[in-house]
């Protein structure tokens, strides 16, 4: 009976003091557009991020609609005609970390991050190996990735009359300050 | 007669250039004259979200809600705005309000204290959120 209870207690008390899970309510999603006539940016906030440590499991997700763009004609011709954000409220981004254990959290660094996949973006599921960076800084957890997304690859179609205005290939960019999840 | 014609089409296309291009390049409006399409407290909105997601998109998404509660956190952006936190009686989740970056932060109430904004809904993330908000 004795054994059980300290079984039970060193289990618990594990449990307790690991903190694998790491969150953040405010990451920033920002993306690029370089085209002959134009350059557009949109920026997101308010991205929602998870990770957990012992896994190396990361998920991402944005509502498409607090994407904020300097003219308002963008972003309604963003929401209404290209990622329709009425039909595919939220884009997600579902991934492991492969390389998790080369990763000391206990040390402040900058560790090359090695990621692998599925980001859904406009209702179609792709596939990606993004590479990130995660730096350590007093028990924060900062993670930082910058890759490239073709619209055409989520079937997302750009109108011939604004394809000198839109890049075939759009940089977005991925920052989130991640802290220990409280419960 | 002919050139009068000329000067009048010249004239409207100079005048529609010009339109067009204002519109164009339009920024995004505050929120600052629109009228709220409701009001509703942070808790009452949060558990309509948690309890039927698609009929509260329908009621709600899309529109400009007054709404109140209290503060429970208070995040700086990377782009220097602030995103805002109000109750929304669950434990970790609620209504998740980011602050027009025109917002004065003398403005913003301590943690804690009720709020009161008016802010685009746009749907659900864990969090409800609001976007564009500004304090009343």
């Amino acid at each position: 009976m004795k054994t059980i209870i300290t079984v039970l207690l060193i289990t618990v008390t594990t449990a307790l003091s690991a903190q694998t899970k790491y969150f953040t309510r405010n990451g920033t999603v920002t993306f690029f557009s370089s085209a002959p006539m134009e350059d557009i940016t949109a920026e997101n906030y308010n991205a929602t991020a998870v990770l957990d440590t012992e896994t190396g499991a990361v998920e991402f997700s944005v509502l498409m609609k607090s994407f904020n763009f300097k003219k308002a004609l963008m972003q309604e011709h963003f929401n209404e005609n290209y990622v329709e954000s009425d039909k595919f409220p939220k884009s997600t981004f579902k991934a492991k970390i492969v390389n998790m254990d080369k990763i000391d959290l206990t040390k402040d660094g900058s560790y090359p991050a090695e990621v692998e996949g599925e980001m859904t973006i406009h209702g179609v599921t792709k596939s990606i190996t993004p590479e990130g960076t995660i730096v350590v800084k007093d028990g924060a957890v900062n993670l930082e990735s910058k890759f490239i997304v073709k619209p055409e690859d989520y079937e997302i179609e750009i109108p011939d009359v604004v394809r000198e205005k839109i890049a075939k290939e759009i940089e977005v960019t991925v920052l989130a300050d991640l802290e220990p999840l409280k419960r | 007669m002919k050139k009068s014609i000329l000067i009048i089409l010249a004239f409207a296309l100079v005048a529609g250039a010009a339109i067009g291009y204002y519109m164009y390049n339009k920024p995004v409006e505050t929120l600052e004259s629109q009228d709220a399409a409701a009001e509703i407290s942070a808790t009452a909105l949060f558990s309509e979200f948690s309890e039927n997601e698609t009929e509260a998109m329908a009621n709600y998404e899309g529109k400009v809600l007054a709404i109140e509660g209290s503060l429970i956190e208070k995040m700086e952006n990377s782009d220097g705005s602030t995103t805002l936190i109000l109750d929304g009686g669950d434990p970790i989740f609620g209504v998740k309000c980011r602050l027009d970056p025109s917002v004065d932060g003398e403005a913003i109430p301590a943690k804690g204290e009720p709020v009161r904004l008016k802010g685009l809904c746009i749907g659900m993330n864990a969090d409800v959120e609001m976007n564009q908000c500004i304090i009343l």
